[in-house]
């Protein structure tokens, strides 16, 4: 063989080698992101939150590129949600609720698709493989680069990269909350029937907090200095009952968590609260100004919800 | 000229001229209009009664609006016009102690001071709250199955 085939054969061993190390390694939760969407499956996942654990049964799939979903508590009531693109019904005893799917990334879908947000405020590592689920899967670990945000290791299925496991941990790694699959298969074939059959729309019934609506035309309120990363991705105004009165609660995210702000009047008779609580695994930072209580929840550190609070001025 | 009117009323004024001023009065629109404020000003003083011309509100509208307004500067608490400056805030005092009074029965909002809130316990917080946000938020099927029982 001469010096030139040699030199040949190498470059062709080693070029695909190359491109697997040069490729982004963010483009795995994008591809992560994809599979949660598209593919088919069915399994039993097992969630805890704090001292809430609970074991859930789902169905996942895309026809003619709409997403369908159909999940089932295995603990405690036996209600079902069915997902029909954005629209989600909830059955339980009490009868049918209808939503819209909004904010609402489900276990698996916890990936945004927009992965480039992820990347100011988060670093990517590559840790072990391990199975879960009977199945091999790629840790991925997103280290909050600040501590604005906890840490998210999610694994990664090593063949049709759909997240099979989610832990959030704060600095001191400590787990916040956890999602694993106990058992999943792939590749079944559903039909729309099997999602659509339970949904009975005779036993609708309305939530008391019904949504005014979502557009807020008079904004009396400006926000400074909110933890770096967050973007206000929804605004939501509800009826006060029994007074011709408006609250709002705006939505912040980073593209993995979510804080809500709340401003809301306070009535007579109400005591306006001051200061940070934690329930479960969700920080509550209370903060009163001019007539209305100002309130920020969610799964972040107590600090990212204490900022937000006093961010709002009138 | 004022002069001689004001004597009119006060009967401080000889026969001629008196001719002198009606004569004036009929000819000059400036006469008659201070012969009528003088007269309105001695029937107050003599605390005589007084019926209210059908344009009277009229006129006040219109001799308020012709008044400059007032920018701010008001004249010092200590200066000798201290009652004059008193009575011109008093309409915006009491402007302002309607809008609270409205604003805070047509809201129902408590005006209270920071100073009065309470430090935050669990209890405090309204399931409500947190539910809100689950429902908005949530990325685990558990909560939004529970945000959809408690939202009944």
């Amino acid at each position: 063989m001469t010096f030139f085939k040699k030199l040949l054969t190498l470059l062709f061993l080693v070029f695909p080698l190359l491109s697997i190390a040069m490729e982004d390694p963010w483009l795995i939760l994008e591809k992560s992101a994809k599979a949660s969407q598209q593919l088919n499956y069915e399994g039993v996942f097992h969630s805890q939150s704090s001292s809430e654990t609970n074991s859930t049964h789902v169905i996942h799939a895309n026809i003619d590129n709409k997403e369908y979903c159909l999940l089932k508590m295995l603990d405690g009531a036996p209600n079902e949600v069915f997902c029909s693109g954005d629209m989600v019904y909830v059955t339980s005893q009490e009868g049918l609720l209808i939503k819209k799917r909004k904010n609402q990334f489900l276990f698996p879908s916890v990936l945004p698709s927009d992965i480039n947000h992820l990347k100011k405020n988060y670093q990517l590592s590559f840790g072990e493989k391990k199975r879960i689920a009977d199945r091999m899967a790629q840790l991925i670990v997103l280290t909050a680069k600040d501590n604005f945000r906890f840490n998210y290791h999610i694994w990664i299925d090593d063949k049709n990269f759909l997240p099979l496991k989610l832990v959030v941990t704060d600095n001191i790694n400590k787990v916040i909350e956890q999602s694993t699959f106990t058992t999943i298969a792939f590749n079944k074939q559903f039909k729309k029937d099997i999602f659509e059959k339970n949904i009975n729309l005779s036993q609708i019934y309305i939530a008391k907090n019904k949504f005014v609506e979502n557009y807020v035309s008079n904004k009396f309120w400006s926000l400074r200095d909110l933890p770096s990363g967050f973007k206000e991705v929804d605004l939501i105004s509800r009826r006060v009952n029994g007074l011709n009165l408006l609250d709002y609660q705006l939505i912040f995210s980073d593209g993995l968590a979510y804080v809500s702000l709340f401003i809301r009047p306070i009535t007579r008779g109400t005591e306006p609260k001051e200061g940070t609580v934690t329930i479960g695994s969700t920080n509550i930072s209370a903060r009163y100004q001019d007539g209305y209580q100002i309130m920020s929840v969610g799964i972040v550190p107590p600090e990212t919800v204490k900022t937000f609070s006093g961010a709002i001025e009138f | 000229m004022n002069e001689k009117i004001s004597s009119l009323f006060d009967s401080e004024i000889n026969n001629k001229e008196v001719d002198t001023l009606l004569s004036k009065k009929n000819k000059m629109a400036g006469v008659r209009s201070s012969m009528s404020d003088y007269q309105l000003i001695s029937d107050v003083l003599k605390k005589k009664t007084i019926l209210p011309k059908n344009n009277l509100t009229d006129k006040i509208m219109s001799a308020i609006d012709k008044e400059p307004t007032q920018m701010g500067g008001f004249v010092k608490a200590n200066s000798s016009n201290t009652a004059v400056m008193s009575f011109e805030i008093l309409p915006v005092l009491a402007s302002i102690a309607v809008l609270i009074v409205i604003a805070s029965t047509a809201f129902n909002i408590e005006v209270n001071s920071a100073s009065t809130s309470q430090f935050l316990a669990k209890e405090d917080i309204p399931q409500e709250i947190i539910n809100a946000h689950h429902a908005a938020t949530a990325n685990n099927m558990n909560y939004f199955i529970q945000v959809g029982d408690s939202a009944k």
